[in-house]
């Protein structure tokens, strides 16, 4: 029963794309927890100086959502995460180039200019990107999260193997791929 | 059936049976060489079954860690879940987390049937009762998870293989069984012909075995032995008619020489032409008597006669009516004898002497005198168609009552000389011996 609200309201939050209120609480806690994992699994770990760096990009519209996200990190990885301290950079779309020192970016709705822009930017930086919208793989984000009978990371190869990072073999076991033809 | 069993069995060679004592042994031991590799086998499969359980353990161990660490439970049941169904000798999976608490379990058939019957003991130890889940990034433990796999398989594999060997192992056992009740038969009948043998006799031709219709070494050597003992009684029979044959021979031969000997023993003592005793004889038997008449303290007499002219018969008629006239005279001396104990031999020529036992002069007298009378009626001897006139004897008679001191040869001598004294007195007369 909980499975299928969940499949509801996710399917609800992707028709409407702009409306803030349709991101998923539960949805928003599995990416907290994801996110510095995400880079802990990947090649992007050996960027790491001092400090886990997580971006996280988001329209005006959503900025109480992007608290909310920081705030789960905060609350899952208090101490961060393998001694690293965890450390969240909000901005907006227009600000990207803020995120120009982080290993990863966590990307929020906006309209697809921005999309696309923040894409290529973080193309250009070899940065791992991770998007709540699912649509956002075709783009040419790294990842999201399939949300079918369970919640599974949905990696992006082709776009990930571009920017030359490597993933854990364990996270790619069990991830869902997301493959060209499912655009 | 059993028949033709034992007859098959009768007619097959010690070889072939040596081969098959040697196959049922062959059959022995492969069973347990099969039971020795089925063993292996089992271990082998043992340790590849727990090879394959750790190697899915430490597959899905880490996956959970992650789908955990990311707070993808649901995913983690559906894994679950998934792997149990593609590995059905997993019978309980229990998945907690760090606070132990239960997030996740699975139960088949068997593990419920076990449980319910209170059977947790393993055949093996394929068990990875608590096998952490360490957080992939952190290596924190973050849950626990208790996998548990069945032995069923592993226990069928073994029961096929208990199966397979005790079978082989009993017709192993079966076969040689009756290969050593067949080999003990082969004993017996052995012991069997061994006795008729140690006890066959040839004389009593006691060999008790008939011909033998085996066709294999047994019934060879039976049919062999009784051959030979054939020609052992066929022998032996000729050896007994040979040997009674002998043994008649023996006895007719022996009863010749024995009349021969007789024959001989009558010759050295009895004179030839008159078969009065011969004067050789006469000396054994006078020494004899002798010596019995002087231990017995008796008187012995001895009379000494001789053929009056008898020179004359010889020359006037020859010497056939000589020999004819000296048989008559032996015939006459001879029944005129009537004691047991007298005795009359040839002493010579025409010269005759008697030796009488326990008698006196008069005794001696007397059968001079019947002597005389029987030679007169007794001689009827003819010569050219006449009769001649019978001739007469003269007498010479010496008595003695032998002493230690005497010597036979007084008696001879004085009846000798009395001898003369009648040939001197007219012949045809007695004259008794008497001392001077």
């Amino acid at each position: 029963m909980f499975r299928f609200q969940l499949f509801l309201l996710l399917t609800l939050s992707n028709f409407c794309s702009l409306n803030a209120a349709n991101y998923n609480d539960d949805i928003l806690n599995i990416y907290s927890k994801m996110l510095p994992r995400f880079v802990m699994m990947s090649s992007q770990k050996d960027k790491i100086e001092n400090e886990i760096k997580i971006c996280v990009l988001h329209d005006k519209l959503d900025e109480r959502v992007a608290q909310s996200l920081e705030d789960k990190i905060k609350s899952n990885y208090p101490d961060g995460l393998k001694n690293y301290p965890i450390k969240i950079m909000r901005t907006n779309y227009e600000n990207v180039q803020l995120c120009a020192n982080s290993q990863l970016s966590f990307l929020f709705n906006s309209d697809e200019t921005q999309i696309q822009n923040a894409i290529f930017f973080f193309k250009k930086n070899s940065i791992l990107t991770m998007s709540y919208n699912i649509s956002f793989l075709e783009k040419g984000a790294d990842m999201s999260l399939f949300i079918g009978r369970n919640v599974i990371p949905f990696v992006n190869m082709k776009s990930i193997r571009d920017k030359r990072i490597t993933l854990d073999n364990l996270l790619i076991r069990v991830s869902k791929i997301y493959m060209d033809s499912e655009k | 059936m059993i028949d033709k069993i034992l007859k098959f069995h009768r007619d097959i060679s010690i070889e072939f049976k040596v081969l098959f004592g040697v196959f049922f042994f062959i059959l022995l031991l492969g069973s347990v060489e099969i039971y020795q590799l089925f063993n292996n086998v089992s271990h082998q499969f043992f340790k590849a079954k727990k090879s394959k359980n750790l190697l899915l353990v430490n597959t899905i161990s880490p996956i959970l860690a992650l789908n955990i660490s990311f707070g993808l439970d649901n995913e983690n049941k559906d894994y679950l879940d998934y792997i149990a169904k593609q590995n059905p000798d997993i019978t309980f999976i229990e998945l907690k987390d760090s606070a132990n608490k239960i997030v996740y379990e699975y139960a088949n058939n068997e593990a419920r049937r076990k449980h319910e019957m209170g059977d947790k003991k393993e055949a093996i130890n394929i068990d990875f009762s608590t096998k952490e889940i360490q957080d992939p990034t952190t290596n924190e433990v973050i849950g626990s998870l208790h996998l548990h796999f069945s032995d069923s398989d592993f226990l069928e594999l073994q029961l096929v293989n208990r199966s397979l060997t005790f079978k082989l192992a009993l017709l192993a056992f079966v076969f040689i069984f009756i290969f050593l009740i067949l080999v003990k038969r082969e004993f017996k009948y052995l012991r069997r012909l061994s006795a008729s043998v140690l006890s066959y006799d040839p004389k009593l031709n006691n060999f008790s075995l008939p011909l033998s219709d085996r066709r294999d070494e047994v019934g060879v050597i039976q049919n062999a032995i009784i051959s030979m003992v054939d020609k052992i009684s066929s022998y032996t029979k000729i050896l007994d008619e040979t040997n009674i044959s002998l043994e008649e021979k023996v006895k007719e031969r022996t009863k010749k020489l024995q009349e021969a000997n007789k024959r001989l023993n009558a010759l050295s003592t009895t004179d030839e032409l008159t078969q009065l005793s011969n004067r050789r004889y006469y000396e054994t038997y006078f020494q004899k008597t002798w010596e019995l008449a002087k231990r017995k303290r008796v008187k012995i007499s001895l009379i000494m006669c001789d053929i009056d002219y008898f020179k004359k018969v010889n020359d006037s008629y020859g010497h056939q009516v000589g020999d004819e006239v000296l048989k008559a005279v032996s015939k006459a001396l001879g029944e005129s004898l009537k004691r047991k104990s007298d005795f009359v031999a040839r002493y010579g020529g025409e010269e005759f002497i008697i030796v009488m036992y326990e008698a006196d002069f008069q005794d001696a007298r007397v059968l001079s005198q019947r002597i005389q009378e029987n030679l007169k009626k007794g001689q009827n001897i003819v010569f050219q168609g006449k009769q001649i006139n019978p001739v007469t004897m003269s007498f010479g008679i010496s008595c003695i009552t032998p002493s230690r001191d005497d010597n036979s040869e007084i008696l001879l001598k004085n009846a000798d000389d009395a001898l003369y004294q009648a040939k001197d007195n007219g012949r045809n007369c007695i004259v008794s011996f008497e001392a001077p």
